[in-house]
């Protein structure tokens, strides 16, 4: 009898360790479950499909990690400006939305793996002749909280930037003229110039940006376990697998 | 002076007035009486169009009040009104209640307007309330007011509506008063009361309404001393 | 300034006081790089677009409100056709504007109607001055309506026209009603101003959404947001009830 249960035992924490190799070394806010914020417009990285599931390189990236690491993905879409704030706030163990990594927001998050490297592109209508020598010229739209914002009021001021809730508003705003460009990451821009009809991508001079989950700061066991998963994927190609995939539509 | 032809009101199915005609002689002090919803005071308010006929005419000085392109303001002018609930202008003083109508009018310049006023309100006793609000007055006051108010447009008829009634009955001497005065002075008046004493000592001729429409008219002898309808008599005998 | 470079590598280095850490907070949010320029600049567009959207508001409101109590009180037989023509246009305005949300009037407003306009805080101050016109003509309305009938057939019954018992009777007194009702659409107004930054308008809640996206620290910008607020509406709150006690003083009833 005795013996019958230490083996059922040895059984249950035989798969258990299987099947979740780190949940012992990491925790999250629900216990299960990987809390994400995000900032679903901003393909191909994240986007919205017809029924309001989140898609994309980055929630196809957090599947196989989650996966791996037992959890359960959860989204939490929002503006992106409050997208950056909800790790720090204890409203969500990471932000997963194309976050750029900056020295000043090392100071909000914990990095993970980069596992992307975008440019800075400027979207305009065909038939403008926009470069980064007659940008200070433009109306320059941009989504609130992005590197493309920062960028365009640092270089050019605020009277010539015009920040929306999201890019989908900013290049709505871009296909009615009330700006005359979108500077954002190149890979969304071409998303967004495949889809609207008549628009351009033009590159910039900006260095290259690396993209990173942000997982919420001290949480050190979690972003090594990410990066621990991350690191494998990249390594095997499967990363620019799924990068070229949403790419190519 | 004002011929009533076949009038009628209708307020929805119910039926105020049905078909009455009547003729209001110059300096009679004509007195209506008969039981509440009789239609006595839609009779009075029909006389100046307050309210509009359902059908039927009336005819002041041989104009016709219910054409359409009767110029109503101009023919509301020379009809003075008194109302049971006073109805004075809360937000002026009793001074600008009084020249407001003349002046706004062109009847008269505001000098003008401001002298005959204070004359009026002399002789109702009020002249030290020419710069009062209309708050700061008893009821009986207000009504004086109000009748000088009408009295200040110089004009050919008088209608009172139910003048006494939202009075306390210590002030309904002083307003009673005053119209005895304006009657003597031969002032044409038509006057909706339930003071039948009024009816009896003032009017020179007395209607009695009834589920809209004269039951009987006659000298207030004959409608009190005499009365012939039987409807009459049964409302002569609950409020005297 | 050396005191917050000094604290702010502290902050960075997670060795800060709380103290320090918020004197940080506090700095970055308001004092470096001149911030709390931008939300002066917020705090003007936000005065601006209001007092832009109040005069707008207000002309509609009294325009639809004399057209919709004129029509409701012609004589029976004599209805203008004109007058019931605009009667029924702004009956339909006021349904359909207080019928739809603010941030859908916006949207259409400012990404179709006006979809060509770059003057993002002139859109946003005509949207918000056409949806205020609508609320504005119902407080009017209302205030006519709550003078006793009486007092019409008084100056009527004087020979008095209609437009001037209306000038010199009945709007003093709907004034007194009104003008509470009024004082509470303008701080709605005020407060709904910042529903613009959603079409571009740089506005208050723009400025501090801006500094926020820069600092990461929403705490002050926020916060400074609300307090700014507060402020200009219990400015406005007390200036309105100088202007109503005023009004009574002149009038003893």
């Amino acid at each position: 009898m005795m013996k019958k249960i230490v083996a059922i035992l040895c059984a249950m924490m035989l798969t258990l360790t299987a099947v979740s190799a780190f949940a012992a070394d990491f925790t999250t806010i629900e216990a299960g479950k990987l809390t994400m914020s995000t900032s679903p417009d901003f393909p191909p990285f994240e986007n919205t499909d017809d029924d309001g599931n989140i898609i994309g390189i980055e929630p196809d990236l957090i599947a196989l990690i989650c996966e791996k690491l037992g959890l359960e993905p959860n989204w939490l879409a929002m503006d992106f400006d409050s997208a950056l704030l909800a790790p720090q706030t204890g409203k969500a163990d990471a932000v997963v939305s194309g976050v750029t990594v900056r020295e000043d927001r090392k100071t909000q998050f914990d990095f993970t793996t980069s596992y992307v490297s975008i440019h800075q592109a400027i979207v305009c209508k065909e038939d403008k002749d926009i470069t980064m020598d007659n940008l200070g010229e433009q109306t320059i739209g941009v989504q609130n909280g992005t590197t493309g914002q920062i960028y365009a009021v640092d270089d050019f001021g605020e009277d010539n930037v015009v920040a929306y809730n999201t890019y989908s508003v900013a290049f709505l705003a871009l296909t009615n003229d009330q700006v005359d460009c979108i500077v954002v990451d190149d890979l969304v821009g071409k998303a967004y110039a495949a889809t609207i009809p008549g628009l351009k991508v033009v590159e910039t001079t900006y260095e290259a940006e690396e993209f990173a989950f942000g997982v919420s700061k001290g949480n050190t066991a979690l972003v090594e376990a990410i990066n621990e998963v991350l690191e494998g994927l990249i390594a095997d190609g499967t990363v620019e697998e799924i990068i070229l995939k949403h790419s190519m539509n | 002076m004002i011929y009533v032809n076949n009038l009628c009101k209708r307020f929805g199915k119910l039926q105020v007035l049905d078909n009455i005609s009547e003729h209001i002689q110059k300096g009679e002090c004509l007195v209506l009486i008969g039981p509440s919803g009789s239609g006595k005071s839609t009779f009075l308010r029909c006389l100046n169009l307050l309210e509009e006929p359902t059908s039927g005419e009336i005819l002041f000085d041989n104009v016709k009040l219910t054409d359409p392109n009767t110029d109503i303001n101009k023919m509301r002018q020379r009809m003075g009104m008194v109302f049971q609930h006073f109805n004075l202008f809360p937000n002026m003083t009793i001074l600008k209640n009084l020249t407001l109508a003349p002046i706004r009018t062109g009847l008269r310049s505001r000098e003008e307007a401001e002298k005959k006023a204070l004359e009026l309100l002399r002789r109702v006793g009020l002249e030290d309330k020419a710069n009062a609000y209309p708050a700061q007055l008893s009821g009986g006051q207000k009504q004086r007011v109000a009748i000088v108010r009408a009295l200040c447009m110089e004009p050919e008829v008088m209608l009172f509506d139910e003048p006494t009634s939202a009075l306390d009955p210590e002030m309904v001497g002083e307003v009673l008063d005053v119209m005895k005065t304006l009657a003597r002075d031969g002032m044409t008046m038509v006057v909706v009361t339930h003071e039948m004493g009024f009816a009896r000592e003032v009017g020179t001729r007395v209607l009695f309404l009834d589920e809209g429409r004269i039951q009987a008219s006659g000298t207030p002898d004959e409608i009190f001393n005499h009365p012939q309808n039987e409807r009459l008599k049964s409302f002569l005998a609950k409020v005297l | 300034m050396e005191q917050y470079a000094a604290w702010q590598a502290l902050v960075k280095a997670g060795e800060a006081t709380s103290w320090q850490k918020y004197y940080v907070y506090f700095y970055q949010a308001f004092v470096d790089k001149d911030r709390w320029m931008q939300y002066l600049n917020g705090v003007l567009t936000t005065l601006y677009v209001t007092a832009l959207a109040l005069l707008i508001g207000v002309i509609l409101g009294v325009i639809v409100a004399v057209v919709r109590t004129a029509h409701d009180q012609q004589r029976p037989g004599k209805r203008s056709p004109v007058l019931g023509f605009f009667n029924a246009i702004l009956k339909v305005y006021v349904t359909v504007i207080r019928g739809t949300p603010m941030m859908v009037q916006l949207m259409i407003m400012g990404f179709v109607i006006f979809a060509s306009s770059r003057d993002f805080a002139l859109v946003g101050a005509l949207t918000l001055g056409i949806n205020s016109g609508a609320y504005t003509s119902e407080i009017i309305r209302g205030g006519l309506m709550s003078v006793d009938a009486g007092q019409m057939e008084a100056g009527r019954s004087l020979g008095l026209n209609y437009t001037d018992t209306m000038r010199f009777i009945i709007v003093p007194q709907a004034i007194k009603a009104i003008l509470p009702s009024l004082g509470n659409e303008f701080i709605v107004l005020l407060k709904d101003t910042s529903l613009i930054s959603v079409i571009g308008g740089k506005e208050l809640i723009y400025a501090a959404r801006a500094i926020v996206s820069r600092t990461y620290e929403a705490l002050f910008p926020y916060l400074g947001t609300a307090l700014i607020y507060l402020v200009l509406v219990m400015l406005f709150t007390w200036l309105l009830g100088i202007f109503e006690r005023r009004l009574r003083a002149s009038d003893l009833r």
